[in-house]
């Protein structure tokens, strides 16, 4: 065993010696292997080729055994016959002889009877008699069961079933010659004849018959060496021819071969003059007799590949691993010059390595046991930064000296890949469950279930503890294709076919269903293939699309429809469009008649606003001077009566202020936009915080932050004024009064209310409050114009609003506005 | 403090003969010592012109209501404020109108102010003041 071992090792060695690259052994390696193959295809040819001649000769000779024996047993059958009919004719012959006198000539006769080689005639009787045995006629009858026979058959038995067959059979054994006493294989024929009870046989020995095979055989053999022979005198100079053109072949090759290890041998610089790559291999190309554009054209893709790549290959001496080349990415990298780098040794860049550890390292290439090495170290610049690589090491040959040639890889990026997989693990595992997707890790062989994360658990309802173990039927619709076998075929499928994406029908613990989005993936988890399921839930997505499928359907249904009616309609649709004209023209004018009369509107406007204020004024102003001034010479009553005409004055310029500003509503241009409704109800307060504080009010605000509404700024201004203006009058005389301003919205409007705790109204009066001039209470009760809600209706309006309120007497009441989105 | 325009006038342009009274009294009320010259439509607003340039002392401020006889109290303010010399003088548009377009209209052609006169005499006691503090004593002119 040790010593098969060392054999191998020295074979080993020997190839590798074989494949060193030396003087000529890529010739005898070239030569050797194309030559011994070539041998080897011609002896295996040959040898088919003989085996198949051999086994086609054999089969022939079988033939003609078969063939001759077939003859014999013709040969032998014709004597016998010769003896059946002999006897026939001789046993009518009973007037001269009797019947024994007969038998005895016919014995007599038989007994003389020799043919072919040793050939001769045989009677026995059907009980077991030899009359005639072994060419003689007996003069006493022998029992044949006295008779040994070499190859041990039953000669009585064998002969009778033959004699019994009509036209008889033949056998064939081993039995004596008449002369000799060894046995030799022998074929009989056999007949009977009934009449005198004989068994007739005529036998001769097969000997000759094998002696005539052999001859045979030798002879075709002859002829088969013969052409063999032949064969070879052609075939010879062929292989000779075919020396000659392999020789040539392996020195191409060596020549080729030349040509490269010279130019890795042989480095741009020598004698630490530096010339440059291409000069160098243009010669050494020109030298082996290259064109000398090719040769250029060769160096350059050549000095490319070695000089410019990015990867750094260093040369430095084996015995004391001083550095004697570099390549130009090495140059950039290391920050040496060619002369430093040529007083350093390939240790001084890798301080992490002493020489022990290093020779350890090269250990295998000193020994030869391996062409190469490869391991990681720390790389150490001029600059004193650092990092990883990965380095490659071979022995050569440069200058005649040993050397070193080192490839190195920066792997910086690997490296930090590395650590980041170790560093990631609970990273990977917080993405695992933070994830929004429910997932599964199923086992690869059973489907079971593993693993799953939180988000799972949250979409199916169930523990985490209650999923493992479990299979996907129970977290399926179970209806197809929604079925534990379609489940496993996707599993399967990811794994033959990469990863697989369907929609499923997913059942959450509480037995209700909905649609996901299922990703199934084949990976390797921690060195075990699982397969990975995340599960989106898309059910609203997936309603949508039926909603959609169903919208659109109807759509087609009704887009029919109108296109059936637009047919239909299109002689109407000219009359109509007749009537729109005269419509049309009707509008202008109505237009027109509009636009005087809001001009004449504005004028009034301005008249009241003007001319009806001024006298107010002076009434005021008056009363206010004659109570001031003249004070003393009023009595009580006096000063009582100019108060009330003040007051009425006031209330007079409320009604006026009111009116404007209620037909302004009507005559102002309307401006819906973007309104921020917490900016808005923040000023209303500043403005009503007087009011608030003195009747102690609680206002209480319920709508987000960031609440926004499609309006008219200053109409949405006016009605939330009146609104908590009404509310703070309302609710101003009660107990603990509240105020709540509140905000919601739907898919298609706004709502915002104004809530309070007032005295509230009973609700037959609803439509009543918002008609102008119309009053619920007393002046001196709660003073007012009966304009405010009016307004605020009008202002509602004209926003494409509406406005209601609920209210209960005593309780209070909330008012309602709301505006489509 | 004593302010050294104390006796330069105070010009109101109003028809309404109530409103010039209350107005003077109004100012006399917060303690105002500027005499008050009284223009009684748009077209002697504008003869103030003439008699400036002939040497009469300008006004600190002039009061200006819009609905006036014969020219319209934005047209006076439009010529006051395109006359190279006069165009300093602040004006401030006292007036019942609260319509938007006046005050627009009034801004764009270059008031100083725009007040709405009150109907309430005790509010309009205090605009008084308040023009008076603002115009004559704090705001520093020219």
């Amino acid at each position: 065993m040790k010593k098969a071992k060392t054999s191998t090792n020295n074979l080993l060695s020997y190839f590798l010696k074989l494949f060193k690259i030396k003087d000529l052994s890529v010739y005898q390696f070239s030569l050797i292997l194309i030559v011994s193959s070539s041998l080897l295809a011609i002896l295996i040819t040959t040898t088919v080729q003989v085996k198949l001649e051999i086994n086609s000769v054999q089969k022939e000779i079988n033939l003609l055994k078969e063939k001759a024996l077939e003859y014999q047993k013709g040969e032998l059958k014709e004597v016998v016959s010769h003896l059946i009919t002999y006897l026939k004719f001789t046993q009518q012959d009973t007037i001269e002889n009797s019947q024994e006198q007969l038998k005895d000539k016919a014995l007599r006769y038989f007994e003389s009877i020799r043919f072919g080689n040793d050939g001769y005639v045989f009677v026995n009787t059907y009980n077991g008699n030899a009359l005639l045995f072994n060419g003689k006629k007996l003069e006493e009858p022998k029992r044949m069961s006295d008779i040994n026979l070499p190859s041990g058959i039953n000669l009585y038995e064998t002969e009778m079933n033959l004699a019994k067959l009509p036209g008889g059979g033949s056998f064939q054994y081993k039995f004596m010659k008449i002369d000799d006493t060894k046995p030799y294989p022998k074929m009989s024929y056999i007949m009977g004849f009934d009449q005198w009870g004989w068994i007739l046989g005529a036998g001769d020995y097969l000997d000759n018959l094998d002696n005539d095979i052999v001859i045979m055989e030798n002879e075709l053999k002859n002829n088969l060496s013969k052409s063999l022979l032949i064969g070879i005198g052609i075939f010879i100079p062929i292989v000779m021819l075919f020396l000659f053109l392999s020789n040539y072949a392996a020195k191409l090759i060596q020549i080729q071969f030349d040509k490269f290890v010279n130019i890795i041998k042989n480095p741009p610089f020598k004698n630490n003059k530096q010339q440059p790559f291409d000069q160098i291999y243009i010669r050494e190309l020109k030298s082996i007799g290259m064109d000398i554009m090719q040769a250029e054209e060769l160096v350059q893709q050549f000095g490319n590949i070695i000089d410019q790549s990015t990867n750094e290959i260093y040369i430095f001496l084996k015995n004391n691993l001083q550095f004697v080349h570099a390549n130009t990415g090495a140059m950039q990298n290391c920050g040496y010059s060619i002369s430093e780098l040529q007083n350093k040794t390939f240790l001084d860049i890798l301080p992490n390595l002493n020489d022990e550890q290093f020779l350890t390292l090269a250990a295998p290439l000193i020994d030869e046991q391996t062409k190469k090495i490869q391991f990681e170290s720390i790389y150490h610049r001029k600059n004193n930064t650092t990092y990883p690589v990965d380095i490659q090491l071979t022995l050569s040959n440069f200058n005649e000296n040993e050397v070193y040639v080192a490839f190195i890889y920066d792997i910086t990026a690997r490296k930090k890949i590395e650590e980041s997989l170790v560093n990631n693990k609970n990273y990977v595992q917080t993405i695992f469950d933070s994830s929004t997707d429910g997932i599964f890790i199923h086992d690869t062989e059973t489907g079971k279930i593993l693993d799953v994360n939180e988000q799972m658990c949250t979409m199916f309802g169930y523990e985490k503890s209650e999923v493992i173990g479990k299979t996907t039927q129970h977290f399926s619709a179970n209806t197809a294709p929604y079925t534990e076998k379609e489940a496993i075929q996707y599993l399967l499928k990811s794994k033959t076919e990469g990863k697989q994406t369907f929609e499923w029908h997913c059942k959450h613990k509480d037995g209700h269903l909905f649609w996901g989005e299922v990703s199934i993936a084949y990976i390797k988890i921690d060195d075990e293939y699982r397969f990975l399921a995340t599960t989106r839930d898309i059910d609203d997505r997936k309603k949508a699309d039926l909603e959609l499928k169903n919208y659109r359907f109807h759509l087609e249904f009704l887009v029919k429809e109108r296109t059936k009616a637009l047919e239909d309609g299109e002689g109407a649709l000219l009359n109509l469009v007749d009537d729109l004209n005269m419509q049309t023209t009707a509008l202008d004018n109505a237009n027109k008649k509009l636009a005087s009369i809001n001009a004449e509107m504005e004028t009034f406007t301005y008249s009241v606003s003007h001319d009806l204020k001024a006298p107010l004024r002076g009434i005021d102003g008056y009363s206010k001077l004659l109570l001031d001034l003249y004070k003393n010479e009023l009595n009580e009553e006096a000063q009582e009566f100019l108060k009330n005409i003040r007051t009425g004055t006031l209330q007079m310029n409320h009604l006026i202020e009111d009116l404007l500003a209620y037909s302004r509503l009507e005559r102002q241009e309307f401006e819906i936009r973007n309104i921020a409704l917490q900016p808005l109800i923040n000023d209303l307060l500043v403005l009503l915080s007087g009011e608030i504080k003195e009747f102690n009010i609680q206002i209480k605000t319920s709508f987000s932050e960031d609440f926004m509404l499609l309006a008219d700024n200053n109409g949405l201004k006016l009605v939330l004024r009146n609104l908590l203006d009404n509310a703070i009058k309302f609710s101003s005389k009660g107990e603990n009064p509240q105020i709540e301003i509140g905000s919601s919205e739907n898919s298609t409007h706004w709502l915002i209310f104004v809530k309070d705790n007032g005295v509230g109204f009973d609700m037959k009066y609803h439509d009543r409050i918002f008609k102008i001039f119309q009053r619920l209470h007393l002046p001196e009760e709660y003073e007012g114009t009966g304009i405010g809600l009016a307004m605020v209706e009008k202002a509602m309006h004209r926003m494409n609003g509406r406005i209601w309120a609920e209210s209960e007497l005593n309780k209070g009441t909330c008012f309602y506005i709301e505006f489509k989105k | 403090m004593k302010n050294k325009l104390e006796n330069n006038p105070i010009l109101l342009v109003e028809d309404n003969p109530v409103d010039v009274d209350l107005t003077i009294r109004a100012f006399k009320n917060s303690n105002l010592v500027n005499p008050i010259e009284v223009a009684r439509d748009g077209e002697e607003a504008l003869n103030y012109i003439k008699k400036w340039d002939d040497g009469a002392t300008i006004p600190v401020v002039i009061l200006l209501d819009l609905k006036l006889p014969k020219i319209d109290g934005l047209d006076v303010l439009k010529t006051m404020k395109k006359h190279p010399i006069y165009k300093t003088i602040p004006i401030v548009v006292l007036t019942s109108s609260a319509e938007n377009s006046d005050i627009k209209a009034a801004y764009k052609l270059g008031v100083n102010s725009y007040i709405v006169k009150p109907v309430n005499f005790d509010s309009f006691l205090k605009v008084a003041s308040q023009i008076e503090l603002y115009w004559n004593v704090l705001n520093k002119l020219p």
